[in-house]
């Protein structure tokens, strides 16, 4: 994201502009208004007296809503303004703007307002790849508005420009004459309104109109969300920032797709990915369950009613499967990407059962859990049949959508995150180690929401036998003894991909790794080669690929360290989990609260504070959820039937943690711990795997 | 193809509907309408869902949805040939009311038509070569 810009979004509907709010677009560039992945508005500057303004400063006022004060001419050292210009804009379905202008002259004044404007009505996937348009645009201008258009063949989508003033439209933009007396103030509202037509919408309002009164819907939507979230009390003034960030960033990402009617879940991240993603909408509910329960159920049914029911090569839909990525754009509507949706992922399906049960755990609904029977069967039954691509026993991957589709199809997207420790590229298909994590802790989950919910003994009976077994063929089968890790993945042989990844914190996490060989794998990823002092990287240090700015192959990601923390808490890693917490809750106060998608993997003795990635997503919900499971884990929070046990171990820079009102199957409780040292030996100190699971 | 023939196709396509439990709507009650519009006419067939049984009338009365479509473009939904989603984003397909029930509808079409389904055979450990669906541009391998 270009530094300057502001941001403004409510769910997929983003404002990127400059300091003074204005947009001016080219073809490459995520400035502009964005709405269901197409930019509506690509060009909006505002002049007075055909003369641009100048920024004195911008008010981040909500998630939702900007403030630019302004005044006419360049800039340079001396401004005699008399007069300044407020904008104050709120994203709906469009945005609505609120200009202001006052005159601070004894002198009445007459001056001219301009506000040009334009849309290309780019695909996000077009930004992206800068590339053309095939359809046609129009312009409409009639006496109360200016209606942009774009056509290509029965597909439209329009903006619609409307004042309350006196306004003459032309197919440019929108010019006001304005008279102001001494020492008085003139002001107009402009909306500006998206419409995908077909699509179950006409030209609308926008949902909430103006700044004041009306905006009261979206403000008190806001408070009402960070009320019914666990207040913090600490004593480390910048964990409560992040708090608070972390909160709000995440009511910023939620999301209400069409078909979810109403309800939200989060959204992947800004501005690349404000979309339904099956992966991280499941670890972001994952993460934000002890807080925010709700994002959980409307993940699982809005994924859930979206499940694949057919086999579908260009989607690489498969019965049972859950998708990967919805998108709303032009490419996805003629079917030039598949996303419509894409069931390209070989994990979401496993872990839409891990969430399933998660969720069930805490908060008892288990009327979701029998409500989502049949998909989560259907899951399960996708991870033998159709995730099995080699009949061998573990899920793996091999793309049937050799032109458009992902290659590697676990978190780790890119196309050479999966490497040998001399880097080569394994063949296909791949059985990273993760996924057989996340389907051992999926069988097991599944088995005991058929004991429990399902009331079907003989398949709970199953599923547990099947866990089991995976378990024992994988800890030989992926084990590479030498090194004392399990390789990252088994290439289409069979044979192992023997480079060492932060994907093994993820094996402690699901509880697929045996007793004995967990320490060797908990020193690994807190030793030198993994941790860098700010987090776990993504690839080992010595490893061929490694690259302390690879996407994948060496740059540290919140997420993912969010869970190893978890894992390491699992397998009774108190001290080490409290270590990665107190690393990534350090980075985040570089970042004013907000963790980036991913930063660089240098040591921390290097660089003093943490790279942000180049072109990372901000906010990104994965990361906005890592600081609140990090609490989770600083505070031991688990469920044990009934009940909500706490079990802290924080960190000595953190004095104390109280977490007040934490929802659940017990309605509220607070959690409390208190920073101490941990003595040199307490790496060692551990307990049975899966204790706080039977 | 005769415009009898896609007829009675859509008529046989709603009484299978009708024949059938559909499990994977068990917890869905709504209306939808199909509105089947050419040259000015419209045949209509309003489902009701019922926890997974369905009904399906002729009458062209109000529901939670209704989906406004052409003969060709119904019968290529029905065989498979177009998908639901797409064509409403493209506006082919018009939804007036809940746009959520195009999911619901969406779980009692088939599938793509069945192509020969070829696995791919695995391609080894090798290094990957030209023609692969590995990049292997030499200046991304890093090394």
């Amino acid at each position: 994201m270009t530094t300057g810009m502001v941001n403004i979004l409510d769910g997929n509907t983003f404002v990127v502009c400059d300091k003074r709010g204005d947009i001016e677009a080219t073809p490459q560039d995520t400035t502009g208004l964005f709405s269901f992945d197409t930019r509506f508005l690509s060009r909006w500057v505002l002049t007075v007296n055909g003369e641009r303004l100048n920024p004195l400063s911008v008010d981040d006022l909500q998630y939702f809503e900007s403030r630019f004060f302004l005044v006419p001419g360049i800039a340079s050292v001396y401004v005699n303004a008399t007069l300044s210009v407020i904008r104050r804009r709120a994203v709906g379905t469009g945005f609505h703007e609120e200009l202001t202008l006052l005159n601070h002259d004894d002198e009445p004044v007459d001056l001219v307002l301009r506000l040009e404007a334009d849309a290309d009505f780019a695909d996000l996937f077009e930004v992206k790849d800068n590339v053309g348009k095939k359809g046609k645009y129009y312009h409409r201008v009639a006496p109360d508005h200016l209606l942009i258009g774009y056509e290509r063949d029965t597909f439209r989508r329009e903006t619609l420009i409307t004042a309350t003033e006196a306004t003459r439209f032309d197919e440019h933009g929108l010019t006001m004459s304005v008279h102001i007396q001494p020492h008085s103030e003139w002001s107009t509202d402009v909306d500006v309104v998206t419409a995908l037509l077909g699509w179950g919408e006409r030209h609308t309002r926008p949902k909430y109109g103006h700044a004041g009164e009306k905006d009261r819907p979206m403000a008190e939507s806001l408070r009402r969300w960070i009320d019914d979230a666990p207040h913090l009390e600490t004593d480390r003034e910048g964990l409560r920032s992040t708090y608070r960030r972390c909160l709000t960033d995440l009511a910023a990402l939620r999301f209400s797709p069409p078909i979810a009617g109403g309800a939200s879940l989060p959204a992947a991240g800004l501005p690349w990915f404000m979309a339904m993603f099956g992966r991280d909408a499941i670890f972001t509910s994952l993460q934000a369950l002890p807080f925010t329960p709700e994002l959980a159920a409307t993940t699982l049914l809005a994924l859930g009613s979206w499940q694949g029911q057919h086999i579908d090569d260009f989607r690489e839909e498969e019965p049972g499967r859950i998708l990967h990525e919805m998108r709303y754009g032009e490419t996805a509507a003629f079917e030039e990407q598949p996303h419509s949706p894409y069931y390209g992922t070989a994990d979401a399906t496993a872990l839409y059962v891990v969430l399933l049960d998660e969720y069930e755990r805490w908060t008892g609904d288990t009327d979701l859990v029998r409500a989502c029977e049949p998909q989560a069967r259907a899951a399960l039954r996708w991870l033998d049949e159709y995730g099995d691509k080699q009949d061998n026993g573990y899920v793996s991957y091999q793309r049937s959508n050799e032109q458009t589709g992902l290659e590697n199809q676990c978190w780790k997207d890119s196309w050479d995150s999966i490497n040998y420790h001399d880097g080569r590229l394994p063949g296909f298909p791949r059985a990273t180690c993760e996924l057989q994590g996340y389907a051992y802790d999926a069988k097991f989950r599944g088995a005991r929401l058929a004991r429990y919910v399902w009331n079907d003994q003989s398949y709970a009976h199953a599923l547990n036998e099947q866990a089991a077994d995976l378990k024992r063929r994988f800890n030989r089968e992926f084990w590479i003894p030498d090194g004392e890790y399990f390789a990252v993945a088994l290439d289409g042989n069979g044979s192992k991909v023997d480079s060492m990844a932060s994907n093994i914190g993820h094996l402690l996490w699901s509880g697929i790794v045996e007793h004995d060989k967990a320490k060797a794998v908990v020193s690994h990823l807190m030793g030198p080669r993994l941790f860098s002092g700010w987090g776990i990287r993504t690839l080992a240090e010595g490893e061929a690929r490694y690259n302390p700015i690879g996407y994948h192959n060496g740059a540290v990601w919140p997420f993912d360290n969010s869970i190893i923390a978890w894992g390491l808490r699992r397998y009774g890693y108190k001290a080490e989990a409290a270590r990665v917490a107190s690393a990534m809750l350090d980075a985040a106060e570089y970042f004013d609260g907000r963790l980036p998608e991913a930063f660089a993997g240098y040591d921390r003795s290097f660089t003093q504070y943490p790279v942000e990635y180049p072109t990372a997503c901000s906010p990104q919900a994965w990361s906005t959820g890592a600081p609140l499971l990090l609490l989770r884990t600083m505070l031991g929070l688990n469920t044990s039937g009934q009940f909500l046990v706490t079990d802290p171990a924080v960190p000595p820079e953190i004095g104390y943690l109280a977490l007040l009102d934490i929802p659940g199957r017990w309605g509220r409780i607070d959690a409390f711990g208190r920073g101490r040292p941990f003595a040199d030996d307490s790496r060692l100190w551990t307990r049975p795997p899966q204790a706080e699971y039977r | 193809m005769t415009g009898t023939t896609t007829e009675r196709r859509s008529e046989e396509f709603f009484e299978r509907l009708a024949a059938v439990p559909h499990p994977f709507l068990h917890d869905v009650s709504a209306t939808i309408r199909i509105d089947i519009e050419e040259n000015g006419r419209s045949r209509h067939f309003h489902l009701t869902v019922d926890h997974g049984t369905i009904t399906v009338t002729r009458r062209n009365a109000p529901a939670d949805a209704t989906m406004h479509t052409d003969p060709t473009l119904f019968d290529q939904i029905i065989t498979g040939e177009a998908n639901v989603l797409t064509a409403a984003l493209r506006g082919r397909l018009r939804i007036d009311g809940n746009p959520r029930l195009l999911v619901a509808f969406k779980r009692l079409l088939p599938g793509p038509p069945t192509r020969a389904t070829t696995v791919p055979a695995p391609t080894g450990s090798s290094e990957p070569t030209a023609g692969t669906t590995n990049r292997t541009d030499p200046k991304e391998d890093g090394r």
